[in-house]
């Protein structure tokens, strides 16, 4: 295009009158759309405010990731180090600090998606849910969907029971979470880990990570949500993380590690496709999950005899953006 | 209920401008705005009170853009445009003849805006084409204030030495033309 002369002076001034002028799509009337959806939510029960708090807090146990800390020059992305589909690792410098009030009382919908019977879950995620052991936890006290692109992310969540200790204050037991996605889409979105363990386990013929220990600190693993921040919530959960049949698995409770090892390990059993990449048997899948946990990125963490590598960690899931 | 309504009708424009810049579509900016919207209410009991709302709401619609927009892999880049009739309808506000080179200098910026990086397109728009004040823009783009003025002070060197290198091959070009516009 032939411009016109100009300084650029009065660039500033130009670009502000552009916005009487400045093309943008007619604006929708949003106000039904919203009040109807709104209206939809609140016929939802709820089980009144205490309950809500806990799913607030129920919403703070869904994201977890781990990345390394003892590094706190490096700052990169780790994706695939954990070999988790919809995983990722962002290096951070610090956790946030200061102090965390208590997490302020949030709708159930927040972070989990919708809730739904189990059924309907089923009939949403593409691959089959699969519930612990009866004489564990057998099915869940509540079911939510949360829709997510290629699948549904399944949360099932388990109130406090004998046996089952309720993580820190948050009202739950445990949270069991089942996802299939693509390696680069992120499901777990952000969540910041203060000082912590990652320790490779099996969880049956699966490989996984135990990360237990330090304060859990979830920004939201739902982006459209600004409610939980740094300072908004925390947990004090251990988390299990492992995949089989491409399904992505996040198990987290108040259990010790061999309690909650034996709790995922009485999910009925999988028939693993050859797809399966943390399968510590034979199989490229296996010798790519050895390779990864045997390659401590970034030259940190220190190794265990028994388990190959240890890792102090502190974690934040992250997006681009 | 009546209240949000009065709040939702107020700032539905603003966000669905903003969810259309983040997210270069029209259908997506609609559902961006109305699950903000939803979310936002959600939240309410945690908003702040005495907070501004404003930035408070365009933060939401801002993540939740981005969510989508990540989650698809299919964000489509942003174009400015000018209103249907504008290059070719002289402005109202301006006299005759000013009102035909007003309409040729908006094409050209747009032209220029367009061929700047997105990033720089997206800062420059929310704040002139959008008029969004810097706190409101950090919170559409989840970033520090301070990060908002160096990301608009770096658009704008970089849109000027575009300019400036186009004017450079057009007097090239053109060696009998010179001067600026007034």
């Amino acid at each position: 295009m032939t411009e016109p002369r100009t300084s650029t002076d009065d660039l500033e001034q130009r670009l502000s009158h552009l916005r009487h002028h400045i093309a943008f799509p007619p604006t929708p009337d949003l106000a039904a759309s919203v009040l109807a959806e709104i209206d939809r939510r609140r016929t939802i029960p709820t089980g009144g405010a205490h309950r809500s708090h806990r799913w607030a807090l129920a919403g703070v146990v869904v994201a977890l990731v781990v990345a390394l800390l003892a590094v706190p020059k490096t700052r990169a992305v780790v994706t695939d180090w954990l070999d988790l589909p919809g995983v990722r690792i962002v290096l951070i410098d610090d956790a946030p600090t200061g102090t965390m009030p208590p997490p302020s009382a949030v709708g159930m919908t927040l972070l989990l998606g919708e809730r739904v019977t189990l059924a309907g879950a089923a009939a949403e995620a593409p691959f089959a849910i699969r519930l612990p052991a009866g004489d564990s936890l057998g099915a869940p006290d509540e079911v939510y969907v949360r829709h997510v692109e290629g699948g549904a992310l399944i949360s099932l969540l388990y109130l406090p029971r004998s046996g089952l200790p309720e993580i820190g204050e948050t009202g739950v037991g445990a949270l069991l979470m089942q996802f299939q996605t693509e390696e680069d889409v992120q499901l777990l979105l952000k969540s910041v880990m203060g000082s912590g363990d990652v320790l490779p386990v099996r969880i049956g013929t699966a490989a996984g990570y135990w990360v237990a220990g330090g304060r859990l600190t979830v920004v939201a693993p739902d982006p459209s949500q600004p409610v939980f921040n740094e300072t908004d919530a925390r947990s004090t959960g251990n988390v299990l993380l492992w995949a089989e049949g491409g399904v992505t698995y996040r198990l987290e409770t108040a259990l010790d590690r061999n309690a909650a090892i034996a709790l995922a390990t009485s999910l009925p059993p999988l028939v693993l496709t050859p797809t399966v990449s943390m399968n510590w048997g034979e199989g490229a899948g296996s010798d790519r999950a050895m390779r990864a946990m045997d390659r401590p990125r970034c030259g940190v963490g220190r190794r265990s005899a028994t388990w190959g590598v240890w890792y102090r960690c502190c974690a934040a899931y992250s997006w681009d953006g | 209920m009546a209240a949000y309504e009065e709040l939702l009708r107020r700032y539905q424009r603003l966000a669905f401008r903003v969810a259309y810049v983040i997210s270069g579509d029209t259908d997506e900016a609609e559902d961006v705005a109305q699950t903000a919207f939803v979310n936002a209410w959600l939240a309410l009991s945690r908003f702040r009170a005495g907070a501004s709302f404003r930035p408070w709401l365009l933060r939401i619609v801002a993540n939740e853009a981005k969510n989508r927009g990540m989650a698809a892999a299919r964000r489509r880049r942003f174009v400015l445009a000018l209103a249907a009739d504008e290059a070719h309808r002289p402005l109202v506000a301006d006299p005759p003849d000013a009102a035909l080179v007003t309409a040729e200098r908006s094409e050209w910026l747009v032209d220029h805006l367009n061929r700047l990086r997105e990033a720089d397109r997206t800062v420059l728009t929310l704040r002139y084409a959008l008029d969004l004040p810097e706190a409101e823009i950090a919170a559409a783009l989840g970033c520090r204030r301070g990060t908002v003025k160096s990301r608009l002070h770096r658009a704008l060197g970089r849109l000027r030495a575009q300019i400036t290198t186009d004017q450079a091959s057009d007097d090239g070009a053109n060696p009998a033309r010179g001067g600026d516009l007034p």
